[in-house]
C-alpha cells in the first residue's frame, strides 16, 4: 500500500491575515448597520407636543394621528392587520380626593356599557413608570366589531392596557390597545411610548 | 397643492422613512351601481334610499322572552341615527306595548332587514302620527357612540312644492320583518284638508302601499323625502283587523287565537306631508323637546265617555278660522271643492278614525281616508275635504268610523246645473259699534253682555221662515224663529245678550236655519277681559330659565346665555273657561318645532301658567318664540334670544353627495383583501400633503372579510379627491385627482388591485 504525504499548509501571510480580519469586521459592521437601519425604520418616532395640556410624546412614525376626540391625541397603526394598534393619551380633571383607582373604576363602568364582552384581566396598583413615578395599570380585553353595519367583518379580541397616573390635579390616562394575538410582540411599543412620554 | 388628473404612487410617510415605494395601482372600474334602476332622475340613488329605510318593531316582555307588538317602516334622516316614523308604532300604548324599539337595517338590498339597534323616542306627535327616534343601543344592549355612527340617510324635501300628477316613490317593508325593502311607484292624485294640518294635511297617491310600509318614506323625483305613508290599525275586537299571529305570547306552548297578534293593516293611499314632520326632526337634531305646561291652582276634571261624531254637513269652503262658509245639500257639475263638517266629542289622539267614500256605490280611495290617528282635540267641530281638484259627478256616500265602528254617514249628489238656493254664509262674530259695524278679531270675543254675528244671505225671499239658534257649551241658550224680510241678498247682523249675568266665558255656537234646513253654523269663543274690542286673556308674560314653587326663578329676561337647559314662559290669565280649545307653538328662528292642540284644563283665572321648552343639555343659540293661540288667533307671542340669537350652521348632516364604496383585490389572486385601510382626503389635500393626520381625512373605511369598503361620509360633488390605501403586506397606493363631478351619480364603486410587497 502506498502512502502519500500530506503537504503542510503554508502559513498565511500578514496581508492575508489582515484581509481575513477586515472581511469579518466589514461583515459585522454591515450587519450592525443593517440592524441600525431596520431599527430606525421600525422604531422611528414622531414627536407630538401639546403645550396647553403640557404633554410631549413620541409615537411611531407613520401612524395616523387624531386629535379631534375626547382625548389629547390618539395614534393608530394604519398597517395593522385586523384591529388597528392604538396608543392614546387622555386627560381628566379630578377632585382632590380622587385616586387612580377611581378613574379606572369609572372607565370600567363606561366601557362595560359600550364595549362588547369587556373583561378586566388584572389591575396593578403600584405600577412604576420608566421615570420612577407611580401609576396604576389596568389590563382588559373586549371584542371589537366594525361599526359600519353594512360591512361583513369578524369581531376581533382586543387586549388593552391603561396606565393612569395623577399629576397637577388631573389624571393622565395612557391607553394601548392591540389585537390580543399580537399583544406579546407589540407590547414594547407601550414601553417605548411611556419611556418617552413627558407630562 | 391638488393636481387634478395626476396620479402619485409614492407617499410622503414612506419617503421620509427612506423606504422606496413602487406602488402599482390600477383602478379597474369606476361605475355607477344603480342596482334598483334610476328612472325618475339620473341623480336619484334608490339604493341609498333603500339602505336608509329601516324596519321598526316595538317589542315587549312576555313570559319566557320578548314579543313583537307593532311593526312598520322608518327612514334615517341623519347620519347619527335619527329615524322618522309613525308614532303609533313606537309610542307605548295598550295597542302597541313597547318596552324597546328594535331597528333593523337592510344590509343586502334583496334580503330581509337585520336587527342591529335599539332606539328611543325623542319627539312624537300622536295626533299627526309622527315620531322621531334616536338609535341609542346596539342590539346586544351596548350603548351606541353617536359620534361613531355614520349611517346612510336621506335628504329632506319640500312637500309644499308637490303638484298633482307628480311622480313619487314610496319605500318601506311589505312584511313583518321577513321580506326585503320594497319600492312602490305612483303619482300624487290629491290633497286632503283637515281641521288640523290645513289644506295639505294628507297627500293622496296612486301608489299601492302595503300596511306595514306605514312610517316609511315617500320621495320626489329628486330623491328627497316628501312624506310618510301613514295608517293606523283600529283596535276593537269587532273591527276587521288584519293581523298576524306568529308568537306564543302567553307561553302556553301554542301559537293560537289567544296570543297577541301583530297588526299589519290593509293598504295605504295617504301620506303625511313632510312639512308636518320637519319640526319634529329639526327639534331632535337640535336636542330640543317640548317640556309641556302646567297651571297653578286646581285643574278642572275632564269628562270621559265614548268617542262619537255628530251629523255630517257639507260645505264648499272653509274660512281662515276653520269654520264652514255655508252648508249645501248638493253641488253642481264641475265642483272642485267640498268639505265634510261634523262635531266630535270624547276624542283623543290615540283614537283611530276613518272615512270611507263611495261614488255611485263604488269605493273611492281618492276621497276616502285610511284609518288614522285622531289629530284634533277632545270635542269641537272638525272638517275633512279638499279643494283645487275635481270632484267627479255622482252620488257620494261618506261613512265615518271610530275604531272600526260606523259613527255616522251622509250622502250628497254632485252633478247637474248650479241651482240658486237660499243660503246663509260667512258668519263672523264681534262687537257692534255705534254705526252697527262688527268689530273685533272674528271668532274670539271678550267677556261682556253682548255678542253679535254678521252673515251673508243669498237667494232669499221675504216671508221665508228662518231660525237662529245659539248654544253655550253644547246647550241651547236661545232660539228665535223669524220670518225673513230683508230681501234677496246682502248681509245682516244678529246678536245675543245677557244683561243680568253677562255672557259666560266658554264656547258658543250659532246655527242658522232656513225652514228646516241647517244653512250654516259657526263657533266662537268668549274669553278674557275686554280691551277695546279685543280680548285680553293673557298678561304679565315673563320668560325665565328656572322654575321654583310654580313661579319664575333664576334669570327673568329677554336674552339668555347658551348654557341654560330650557326656557319657561309664564303668564297670568283671566276668564278662560275650562274646555276651551287652545294651541301652543314653539318656534326657533321662525321655524316651527312643536304645535299642540289642547283643551284648557286650568281654572278660569289664575297666575303663573307656564310652558317649558327643554333640551338634552343646553338650548342651542337661537331666537325662541312661543305662540299661544285661540281660534287660530295669537294671544301670546313672545320671542327671546339664547346665545347669539341664531341657530348655528349645521355641519355634516347634508344628505347630498356621493357615496363611495368598492372592493380592494389582490392583483395576483383576484380575491378581496380584508383589513385594508381606505382613506379619502379632504378636497384641499393631495397625497403629497398628507402627513397622517386625521384632520386631513374626509372619510375612511376598513375593508371587510370580502375586501369591501364603504366611506360612510358622503363626498360633496364638484371636487377632486385623493385617496390613500394601505394594507399589511401590500404596497401602499396613493392617487390624486379623483373627480366627483357636479352631475355625478349618487353612488360610485371603485375596484382597486394591490400588489404584494415581497421585500
Amino acid at each position: 500500500m502506498r502512502t502519500f504525504p500530506i503537504p503542510e499548509e503554508a502559513p498565511l501571510s500578514r496581508t492575508q491575515r489582515w484581509a481575513n480580519m477586515l472581511a469579518v469586521v466589514t461583515a459585522v459592521v454591515g450587519l450592525a448597520f443593517g440592524f441600525f437601519l431596520k431599527g430606525q425604520v421600525v422604531g422611528g418616532t414622531v414627536t407630538f407636543r401639546d403645550l396647553a395640556a403640557g404633554i410631549l410624546a413620541r409615537y411611531p412614525d407613520g401612524w395616523l394621528l387624531d386629535t379631534a376626540g375626547d382625548y389629547v391625541f390618539r395614534v393608530r397603526d394604519p398597517e395593522s392587520p385586523g384591529f388597528r394598534t392604538t396608543l392614546q393619551v387622555a386627560l381628566e380633571s379630578i377632585g382632590p380626593d380622587a385616586t387612580a383607582r377611581n378613574i379606572l373604576d369609572a372607565l370600567t363602568l363606561e366601557r362595560a356599557q359600550t364595549l362588547a364582552a369587556y373583561t378586566v384581566l388584572r389591575t396593578i396598583p403600584d405600577f412604576v413608570l420608566p421615570d420612577g413615578g407611580q401609576a396604576t395599570r389596568l389590563e382588559y380585553t373586549y371584542v371589537a366589531a366594525e361599526t359600519d353595519p353594512f360591512l361583513e367583518s369578524l369581531p376581533q379580541v382586543v387586549y388593552g392596557v391603561d396606565v393612569v397616573t395623577i399629576k397637577r390635579g388631573q389624571a393622565i390616562i395612557v391607553t394601548f390597545r392591540v389585537e390580543a394575538d399580537r399583544f406579546d410582540e407589540e407590547a414594547w411599543r407601550l414601553d417605548q411610548f411611556l419611556a418617552a412620554l413627558e407630562f | 397643492m391638488k393636481r387634478p388628473g395626476g396620479w402619485i404612487s409614492s407617499l410622503p410617510h414612506w419617503n421620509s422613512s427612506a423606504v422606496r415605494i413602487a406602488a402599482v395601482a390600477v383602478i379597474l372600474l369606476m361605475s355607477l351601481i344603480g342596482q334598483h334602476g334610476v328612472t325618475t332622475a339620473q341623480t336619484v340613488d334608490f339604493a341609498s334610499i333603500a339602505r336608509a329605510t329601516v324596519f321598526v318593531a316595538s317589542v315587549y316582555d312576555v313570559p319566557g322572552g320578548r314579543a313583537t307588538s307593532c311593526v312598520g317602516s322608518g327612514t334615517l334622516v341623519s347620519f347619527d341615527g335619527l329615524i322618522l316614523t309613525n308614532a303609533h308604532i313606537v309610542a307605548d300604548s295598550e295597542r302597541c306595548p313597547a318596552d324597546d324599539i328594535a331597528i333593523s337595517l337592510t344590509l343586502r338590498l334583496d334580503e330581509p332587514p337585520v336587527p342591529i339597534y335599539y332606539a328611543d323616542v325623542v319627539n312624537h306627535d300622536m295626533g299627526l302620527d309622527l315620531a322621531v327616534l334616536r338609535i341609542t343601543r346596539q342590539i346586544d344592549g351596548r350603548i351606541v357612540d353617536r359620534d361613531a355612527l355614520r349611517l346612510p340617510f336621506v335628504e329632506l324635501g319640500d312637500s309644499d312644492q308637490l303638484q298633482l300628477d307628480d311622480t313619487i316613490a314610496v319605500f318601506g317593508y311589505p312584511g313583518i320583518g321577513n321580506e326585503a325593502v320594497t319600492l312602490a311607484r305612483g303619482t300624487v292624485i290629491g290633497f286632503t284638508a283637515e281641521a288640523r294640518g290645513g289644506e295639505r294635511a294628507w297627500l293622496k297617491t296612486s301608489a299601492t302601499i302595503l300596511g306595514t310600509m306605514t312610517g316609511g318614506g315617500a320621495y320626489d323625483q329628486q330623491g328627497r323625502l316628501i312624506g310618510v305613508p301613514t295608517t293606523a290599525p283600529a283596535s276593537t275586537a269587532d273591527a276587521a283587523l288584519d293581523c298576524r299571529r306568529v308568537q306564543d305570547t302567553n307561553a302556553d306552548g301554542l301559537v293560537d287565537s289567544r296570543d297577541a297578534c301583530i297588526p299589519v293593516g290593509g293598504f295605504i293611499n295617504a301620506l303625511r306631508p313632510l312639512a308636518l314632520a320637519r319640526g319634529l326632526v329639526r327639534a331632535a337634531q337640535l336636542g330640543i323637546r317640548d317640556g309641556g305646561h302646567a297651571f297653578s291652582g286646581q285643574a278642572s276634571a275632564t269628562t270621559g265617555g265614548e268617542p262619537q261624531f255628530g251629523p255630517i254637513f257639507f260645505s264648499p269652503g272653509v274660512n281662515e278660522a276653520g269654520q264652514p262658509t255655508t252648508f249645501v245639500t248638493g253641488m253642481p257639475a264641475g265642483t272642485n271643492s267640498l268639505y265634510l263638517f261634523f262635531d266630535y266629542a270624547n276624542m283623543h289622539p290615540g283614537v283611530v278614525y276613518e272615512l270611507r267614500t263611495t261614488i255611485n256605490g263604488i269605493p273611492s280611495p281618492l276621497f276616502s281616508q285610511a284609518p288614522a290617528l285622531w289629530s284634533g282635540g277632545t270635542r269641537g267641530l272638525w272638517y275633512i275635504g279638499s279643494s283645487g281638484q275635481p270632484w267627479p259627478n255622482g252620488v257620494y256616500e261618506f261613512t265615518l268610523f271610530i275604531e272600526g265602528r260606523p259613527a255616522g254617514s251622509a250622502r250628497i249628489t254632485i252633478g247637474g246645473p248650479a241651482e240658486p238656493a237660499p243660503a246663509f254664509a260667512d258668519v263672523v262674530f264681534g262687537l257692534l259699534d255705534l254705526q252697527g259695524n262688527i268689530l273685533g278679531s272674528g271668532y274670539v270675543l271678550p267677556a261682556g253682555n253682548v255678542a253679535s254675528a254678521r252673515f251673508i244671505y243669498r237667494n232669499m225671499t221675504d216671508g221665508m221662515s228662518w231660525t237662529q239658534v245659539w248654544y253655550y257649551e253644547g246647550v241651547e241658550i236661545r232660539r228665535s224663529a223669524e220670518t225673513w224680510n230683508q230681501g234677496a241678498s246682502g248681509s245682516t247682523t244678529i246678536s245675543i245678550q245677557n244683561q243680568q249675568q253677562g255672557l259666560l266665558p266658554g264656547r258658543y255656537r250659532l246655527e242658522l236655519w232656513i225652514a228646516d234646513r241647517l244653512a250654516t253654523e259657526a263657533d266662537f269663543i268668549i274669553a278674557g277681559a275686554q280691551e277695546s274690542v279685543f280680548s285680553q286673556i293673557f298678561e304679565n308674560v315673563r320668560v325665565a330659565d328656572q322654575l321654583a314653587a310654580g313661579a319664575p326663578a333664576g334669570t327673568v329676561a329677554e336674552s339668555f346665555p347658551n348654557t341654560i337647559p330650557g326656557l319657561y314662559v309664564f303668564a297670568d290669565w283671566r276668564l278662560l273657561a275650562s274646555g276651551t280649545p287652545w294651541t301652543y307653538r314653539w318656534l326657533v328662528d321662525g321655524e316651527l318645532l312643536f304645535e299642540r292642540v289642547e283643551d284648557w284644563a286650568g281654572p278660569e283665572s289664575g297666575e303663573n301658567f307656564w310652558l317649558y321648552l327643554g333640551s338634552d343639555l343646553h338650548l342651542p343659540d337661537g331666537s325662541y318664540t312661543l305662540e299661544v293661540l285661540l281660534g287660530d288667533l295669537p294671544f301670546i307671542s313672545r320671542t327671546v334670544e339664547v346665545g347669539l340669537g341664531q341657530l348655528p350652521v349645521g355641519q355634516g348632516n347634508e344628505a347630498t353627495g356621493v357615496r363611495l364604496s368598492g372592493q380592494v383585490l389582490d392583483a395576483e389572486t383576484g380575491e378581496g383583501i380584508p383589513g385594508v385601510l381606505f382613506i379619502v382626503l379632504k378636497a384641499e389635500f393631495s397625497v403629497e400633503d398628507f402627513v397622517w393626520d386625521e384632520s386631513q381625512v374626509l372619510g375612511m373605511s376598513l375593508t371587510d372579510s370580502r375586501g369591501e369598503f364603504e366611506i360612510a361620509r358622503l363626498l360633496p360633488r364638484d371636487a377632486f379627491y385623493s385617496v390613500v390605501v394601505v394594507a399589511d403586506g401590500y404596497l401602499p397606493v396613493g392617487a390624486d385627482g379623483i373627480e366627483i363631478g357636479p352631475d355625478a351619480p349618487g353612488q360610485l364603486e371603485l375596484r382597486l388591485e394591490m400588489n404584494r410587497d415581497w421585500r
